[in-house]
């Protein structure tokens, strides 16, 4: 067993893997990372399955230490570096996108992000912690997963069950392009874009959005100009997926992010395709974006693509 | 089952892409007529009709058919069919699905368990009451009997796990939601607004009408069903007094649940 001791935690920092699937009818939320992409390689790097847990941190300013040997990695942003300061002093610092191994005693600090809203850590083998709903996904507003339900704090010891495989010395092929920051987000319209007329759906491509300083895990807003419903935002209440672009009453749109709630009564205009969900959660706030669509059968070959990028930027063959 | 056969005949199913992950059937078909919500009565056929379609893909799926499709949530006139477009394509799942549709009759009644929740009606537990009472120009007495003792039907599942929208509610306790929504509401709290009532099952910002509290969690991971209700089942309430209350928290407090559904039929 490897225990985790986190020393100072940042603002926000939850334990993540792929989600939840199957639940959604009795409410459970679908969770797991914003960011699949930081995830999927980030596990790869270490050893780990695609889906496995690690810890999702906002803004930065993550510290703890281990008390045995760790497979660690970064992944998510474009920048950043982790700093590991060994029992005898000695600082290295691990660039995002490589693999590195921890000894017993390492101090590893995440400081405050510059290239990215939110990274990954991924570690090698997983965490000792009951599955709920077979993930351990934190949710915070349905108080269940990860460690308690909650963000981890100061003094939280985490237990780590180490997995056998030796240490590769892993990296992306080119993390810095991978993670870059995006301009532009595509969409698919609808299930509700019947709801608006023409030029309210014009209004939602022709701008420029402002991702709103209100933003969590649940959803973020898009500041920009008002978009006007044709008759009302209500509707019977729907299923809701990952990425869709709910617009209220107050026209202005909110997109749904991992924790959002399963069901809902307000319209949606168009959903992110999946491409795309990882560099949305990755944008800071007051960041400007624009809204590209593209049809459903296009975003499903953009989401095959991806995977293959994924694949692609896996390599082994370091120094 | 009659009843959702003629839904199903009155239905124009319209199919609207939720993204490259989900596929949004809507049974009003407003993608065509955008106008009023379809009466109450049929409402909660068409939430049925949804339900029954779900169940009956799900049977597909144990049988090792329709791989990718990874979750399916019925809403009140609509299923939503999340599937990974890695595995099958949104193509593909309404065609299997179409062929579904075109044999209602599959669509067969599924048996229901009934439960009796507990509710500590008024005063401090549904610090609404009073003005439910008063704006339905009746006494707390009598909303109280009429809230328990109609039989309502858990519509559909969302917002926080466990939570059951349950329809049915008895139309003379019909009300909107209030006007400023509470940005607390204590979990375990009865409610109701329009035709429906729910039980919120945590703490959390709400604007239905609070009338009681149910101390039995909705949600419990320590269970070996963690979400107590499920769509579909048949809910009634017995009035309780607040020593009945604190004894059933009390025998909840290590998981175990100390109510049990009537079975099905």
């Amino acid at each position: 067993m490897v225990n985790l001791s986190i020393i100072a935690a940042g603002p926000y920092t939850t334990i993540q893997d792929a989600g939840r699937t199957g639940y959604q009818a009795f409410g459970v939320p679908e969770g797991g990372t914003m960011d699949d992409d930081a995830r999927i390689c980030g596990n790869w790097l270490v050893g780990n399955s695609p889906q496995a847990a690690g810890l999702e941190v906002y803004i930065g300013g993550l510290q703890f230490t281990v008390d045995a040997p760790l497979i660690i990695a970064l992944t998510g942003t474009p920048s950043d570096q982790l700093h590991i300061t060994g029992e005898n002093g000695v600082e290295r610092i691990i660039e995002a996108g490589y693999a590195h191994q921890l000894d017993s005693g390492d101090r590893v600090f995440l400081p405050p992000m510059r290239g990215s809203n939110l990274a990954f850590i991924a570690l090698s083998g997983g965490f000792d912690l009951p599955f709920v709903y077979g993930s351990h996904s934190t949710s915070l507003n349905a108080q269940l997963g990860g460690l308690e339900g909650r963000r981890l704090a100061a003094g939280d010891r985490i237990k780590i069950i180490p997995q056998n495989a030796p240490y590769q010395p892993r990296a992306l092929h080119d993390n810095a392009h991978l993670f870059a920051p995006a301009n532009s987000l595509s969409v698919v319209l609808g299930p509700q874009d019947y709801a608006f007329a023409a030029d309210e759906i014009e209004k939602l491509l022709a701008h420029e959005w402002t991702l709103s300083p209100k933003m969590d895990r649940m959803g973020i807003r898009l500041n920009g100009p008002s978009i006007a419903h044709k008759n009302s935002a209500d509707i019977l209440s729907d299923g809701i997926v990952k990425g869709a672009i709910q617009v209220p009453g107050d026209g202005q749109p909110i997109i749904m992010m991992a924790d959002h709630q399963t069901t809902g009564g307000y319209t949606k205009i168009a959903c992110v395709i999946s491409a795309d969900l990882g560099k949305l959660a990755r944008l800071h706030a007051h960041k400007k974006i624009r809204l590209i669509t593209v049809t459903q059968s296009e975003a499903e070959m953009l989401a095959s693509q991806h995977a293959a990028e994924l694949v692609k930027q896996q390599r082994n063959d370091i120094a | 089952m009659k009843r959702a056969e003629k839904t199903a005949a009155r239905m124009k199913p319209v199919w609207f892409p939720a993204g490259d992950r989900g596929l949004l059937l809507d049974l009003t078909g407003y993608g065509a007529q955008l106008g009023g919500l379809p009466p109450a009565e049929d409402r909660q056929a068409l939430t049925r009709f949804a339900r029954a379609l779900s169940q009956r893909i799900k049977k597909l799926q144990t049988a090792g058919q329709l791989d990718g499709i990874t979750d399916l949530v019925p809403g009140l006139a609509s299923l939503l069919v999340h599937y990974d477009p890695l595995q099958i394509s949104a193509v593909e799942v309404k065609k299997a699905v179409s062929i579904i549709l075109e044999a209602p009759d599959d669509l067969a009644h599924t048996p229901a368990r009934t439960w009796q929740l507990p509710v500590l009606y008024g005063a401090e537990a549904g610090p609404d009451l009073a003005e439910v009472a008063s704006r339905c120009n009746m006494s707390e007495a009598q909303i109280i009997d009429l809230h328990a003792a109609t039989l309502l039907e858990v519509g559909i599942m969302g917002f926080l796990p466990g939570l059951a929208y349950m329809t049915g509610l008895h139309p003379s306790l019909h009300l909107p939601r209030r006007a400023e929504p509470r940005t607390h509401v204590a979990g375990g709290s009865v409610a109701i607004a329009m035709d429906q009532t729910v039980i919120y099952p945590l703490d959390s910002p709400g604007g239905w009408n609070l009338i009681g509290l149910m101390p039995i969690p909705l949600f419990d991971a320590r269970r070996h069903e963690p979400v107590l209700l499920k769509a579909g089942e048949h809910i009634s309430f017995k009035p309780i007094q607040a020593s009945e209350y604190k004894e059933l928290q009390e025998a909840c407090r290590d998981g175990q649940l100390p109510i049990a559904p009537s079975e099905a039929s």
